[in-house]
């Protein structure tokens, strides 16, 4: 009897692993910005203005900056790509949505999809930033010169071609309805049911620029969506799910109330 | 009954019950109800393994989407394509004209339609796992995900649609032509409605009965809709390849029911027959 109750909790404990296993993705997945790919923190940046010592940056300083940022909307403190976004090879989508272009430089577009391809387009080094410890380390000084130019991290060309990539900067069917955002609506021939009316509920962030200037949260008929849609690019906890930094996982297919997995979280297929 | 027997009842009756439950787990891919959504179906593509996760190292698998779409790294912005497109285009072989005199097209492999997308698996020449991205790498050739390609018996997989030649539609019903929507000739693909065609035999606008129009309005440009002498109809005019709530009825994720008079698919285009 001892040997089937044994047998028994193995049992019992094998099955437990196997569904945590299915549930859980990300060992690390949405434990906070510490040790994430994000994490900046430990380059070397010269000395200590009083003691002399060296200085080595913070987890933050890549992209923000308390003081002399390039703009105050997000404190940016990384070198903006010079780049305009846009897709070479798609002028609309199925649907009939046009592709947008998305407007970079400082005078841009103020979604975080601009802020996010200063990295992410592979034509500055991750390491250009405006200001950390008593100076600026741009161009030939980057703290860091790597460049997402290829590989994994790189999601726009080096000159902004934006192909073969998902829209962002792009309006959202809000409401299972036409919405326009970044100059661009909706398409006549979207299939609205094909979309969850309102997805923030499962996680997924969405704006809208119903005064020219984007803000956190969907307002009827503006609503849009950008890279920090789907992923929480400080691990966020209780928010980042899975790698890379998605609020969802990449695994699955759950759809509707309760949805993990992150493409049916707004496509409801 | 024994205290003992009777626990070591209750103790197999759980075993059981468990194996039983992950068994039904593990079977759930092999049948799914129409309309019922993606989850379950044939193209469901969830759960492959695909190597190990980046910081956990434990193992990373697909989601039901990936075989066929990739918000980054796709091979077109259309669809945003995972699927590796063989480079074919697609005929009809010795059959150059319908018997109302419409030319059955050539489909070439920039078209925007969704037929090119579909054949990309299901002409049977490239893998169904041979995708362009998916956790941090490429998955093409040998390396694919998942190497089945449905050839295997040719005509005896109903999977295969463009067999034997492998480009060769001969058999199969014209995709990527003009519908005559509003029971007019369209252009559509660079084909125009045959000037044999009864016109009057075809519903002027289908889509109420679900099944979905495209127009092009120049060149390889497909958008989702009818538009006024423009109009054709691609594989996913019938077929609902997401299996989509309310839309498909029957299998093979069809958008009207193989049976029947009434909700029949094929009477929800051909009329007055």
């Amino acid at each position: 009897m001892k040997r089937l109750r044994i047998r028994f909790f193995a049992l019992l404990t094998s099955m437990l692993i196997v569904f945590t296993g299915l549930v859980y993705a990300g060992s690390g997945a949405g434990t906070g910005m510490t040790g994430s790919p994000h994490d900046f923190s430990g380059k070397n940046a010269g000395n200590n203005q009083r003691s002399g010592t060296a200085v080595t940056t913070g987890a933050c300083t890549f992209c923000h900056t308390p003081h002399k940022a390039y703009q105050t909307r997000l404190l940016w403190n990384h070198t903006l790509s010079a780049n305009n976004f846009s897709w070479s090879d798609a002028t609309a989508t199925t649907g009939g949505t046009p592709m947008p272009t998305i407007a970079g430089g400082a005078g841009g577009w103020s979604g975080p999809t601009k802020f996010c391809l200063s990295c992410h387009d592979g034509s500055v080094a991750i390491g250009d930033i405006a200001w950390f410890n008593r100076q600026a380390w741009n161009g030939g000084s980057a703290i860091d010169s790597t460049k997402h130019s290829s590989g994994q991290y790189n999601i726009a060309s080096t000159t902004g071609d934006m192909k073969g990539n998902h829209p962002v900067a792009s309006p959202y069917p809000f409401g299972k309805a036409q919405n326009t955002y970044n100059s661009t609506t909706t398409g006549a021939g979207v299939y609205m049911t094909d979309f969850n009316t309102d997805p923030s509920s499962l996680g997924i962030r969405l704006f809208s620029d119903a005064t020219g200037i984007v803000v956190a949260g969907a307002v009827a008929g503006k609503t849009g969506i950008e890279c920090t849609s789907c992923h929480g690019v400080h691990n966020e906890v209780g928010l980042v799910f899975d790698e890379p930094l998605l609020r969802g996982t990449k695994g699955g297919n759950t759809t509707g109330a309760g949805a993990s997995y992150i493409c049916m979280k707004c496509h409801t297929r | 009954m024994k205290p003992a027997l009777s626990r070591r009842i209750r103790s197999t009756v759980w075993i059981v019950s468990g194996l039983l439950l992950l068994f039904l787990a593990s079977v759930s891919n092999a049948d799914y109800a129409p309309g019922a959504g993606i989850a379950g179906t044939p193209h469901d593509f969830s759960g492959y393994s695909a190597g190990a996760n980046q910081r956990s190292g434990g193992t990373a698998k697909t989601g039901a989407c990936v075989f066929c779409h990739t918000p980054h790294k796709s091979y077109r912005t259309r669809l945003l394509w995972n699927h590796t497109h063989p480079p074919t285009d697609y005929n009809w072989g010795n059959y150059t004209v319908t018997a109302g005199g419409t030319t059955l097209p050539t489909i070439q492999s920039t078209w925007e339609g969704a037929t090119v997308f579909c054949l990309s698996c299901h002409d049977g020449t490239v893998a169904r796992g041979d995708i362009a991205w998916f956790n941090r790498r490429s998955w093409t050739g040998a390396a694919a995900l998942d190497l089945d390609k449905v050839t295997i018996g040719h005509v005896s997989d109903p999977f295969d649609i463009a067999e034997f030649l492998k480009g060769m539609m001969g058999s199969n019903h014209p995709v990527a032509v003009p519908y005559p929507y509003l029971q007019v000739r369209n252009t559509y693909n660079s084909v125009t409605t045959g000037p044999r065609v009864p016109v009057a035999n075809y519903r002027s606008d289908p889509t109420p009965l679900g099944i979905r129009l495209f127009s092009n309005p120049t060149g390889q440009q497909v958008v989702a809709g009818a538009t006024s002498g423009r109009t054709g109809i691609e594989c996913t005019s019938c077929h609902g390849a997401h299996n989509e709530k309310g839309v498909v009825v029957d299998k093979p994720f069809l958008r009207g029911l193989r049976g029947g008079d009434s909700g029949n698919l094929c009477s929800k285009c051909h009329v007055n027959m």
